[in-house]
């Protein structure tokens, strides 16, 4: 059977296609949202509600794009999301333990190069970090980066150039190991 | 150092960034089949608790299904001008069947509807829901109007009753005026509308007490 004839089922209902359109498209969703949260628990909530609510939502789809970049649309959106409010609540923590004295910087150690990557990269703004982390890391296009995201493709093009300006600059003291 | 070496060296590092584990796929899926149970179990009881869509379904897929074969199989069915009650007395005409039960159905349908149309207008309920569904009953006897059934005169005489009814309700929402109102009783009232429904939907009973249906 093929994709729209799935689409076509679930709409109507069908137990057994939505697992089918489940199975074909949630490798990418959670990698996604792993890249992302970098955390399990956080990216199998992300993954859930994005097909969740992509069920939810199927009689919306007008099959003007892929399914596939209709999905993403929503797990890209549902991530943004999610990460905002576990980021304000661990400022919140933050503060707490701040206040109470009792805080750490594990960032203070001198990192190594993938230590020092991995925080630059968590440091950029997350669209940008979306960016990167949909074009550098997954894959992706950037009209599917554009049309998930809701942007311009000249728009992801300019944030994906300043995400990897600023990992440079963050990077600059092992500039050698590019380099040779 | 160029841009190209130090974007190829990016992607190949990034490669560590947050790396995925292994789907899983079946711990995922339970969650959402179970929300997805979940969600259906509401939509059924807010459906439920929605009496015009469900009649509006159930009287779509009778009418669709019986005036459909009402007029393929009854192309050429006599006037009967002795009426419904004489109608019912009469031996049943198989070819007719079909549609004289979808249309005792819709009557026995839209009776409930004005009744609960004038609990709900005189609580000040009467919504826009009230006036799709008025609408699409109004569609129906119109539909009907152009079957076999316009060759009763009583069902004509009914379905030309029941059509200036559903027009007034079907544009009460939008005024909700108690003059409004007032005329779409009275119009009900002065032609016994009720009765006659009910006299309508006692054929259907007729029908099946005959065991031909």
């Amino acid at each position: 059977m093929d994709e729209q004839a799935r689409i076509a089922r679930v709409r109507i209902g069908d137990a057994v296609a939505e697992r089918e359109l489940y199975e074909a498209h949630v490798d990418r969703v959670y990698r996604l949202a792993h890249r992302m949260a970098g955390d399990l628990v956080l990216a199998q909530d992300i993954t859930q509600d994005t097909f969740i609510r992509a069920f939810d939502r199927i009689g919306e789809f007008r099959g003007d794009a892929a399914f596939s970049t209709w999905l993403h649309a929503i797990g890209t959106t549902v991530a943004l999301n999610t990460l905002r409010k576990v980021k304000r609540f661990r400022a919140r923590e933050t503060d707490l333990e701040e206040a109470g004295g009792v805080g750490s910087n594990v960032r203070e150690a001198d990192p190594d190069l993938k230590e020092k990557l991995r925080t630059a990269i968590d440091d950029l703004p997350e669209k940008y970090r979306m960016v990167f982390i949909m074009h550098d890391v997954e894959g992706f296009k950037h009209h599917e980066i554009a049309e998930c995201l809701g942007m311009p493709v000249g728009t992801s093009k300019a944030q994906l150039s300043r995400a990897r300006a600023r990992l440079r600059e963050s990077l600059a003291e092992f500039a050698q190991e590019w380099v040779s | 150092m160029t841009d190209e070496k130090f974007e190829e060296f990016l992607k190949q590092a990034a490669q560590d960034y947050n790396v995925p584990p292994e789907t899983p796929q079946a711990e995922m899926w339970a969650r959402i089949d179970e929300a997805r149970a979940k969600r259906r179990g509401e939509r059924e009881l807010e459906r439920r608790s929605r009496p015009w869509v469900h009649w509006a379904a159930g009287i779509a897929a009778i009418l669709v299904l019986g005036i459909g074969i009402g007029r393929m199989t009854a192309p050429g069915v006599e006037p009967t001008d002795g009426g419904l009650v004489a109608a019912a007395e009469q031996p049943v005409d198989d070819d007719n069947l079909v549609f004289r039960f979808a249309a005792t159905e819709y009557f026995e349908t839209t009776e409930a509807f004005l009744s609960l149309f004038r609990t709900e207008a005189r609580a000040g309920q009467a919504d826009a829901e009230v006036s799709t569904w008025a609408r699409d009953l109004l569609s129906t006897a119109r539909l009907m109007m152009d079957s076999p059934a316009a060759d009763d005169p009583i069902f004509i005489e009914l379905l030309e009753d029941l059509e200036l009814i559903l027009v007034q309700i079907s544009q009460y929402a939008s005024h909700q005026s108690t003059e409004e109102l007032e005329l779409i009783e009275q119009g009900i009232e002065e032609r016994s509308v009720h009765l006659r429904l009910q006299a309508a939907s006692a054929l259907g009973d007729e029908l099946m007490a005959q065991g031909a249906i």
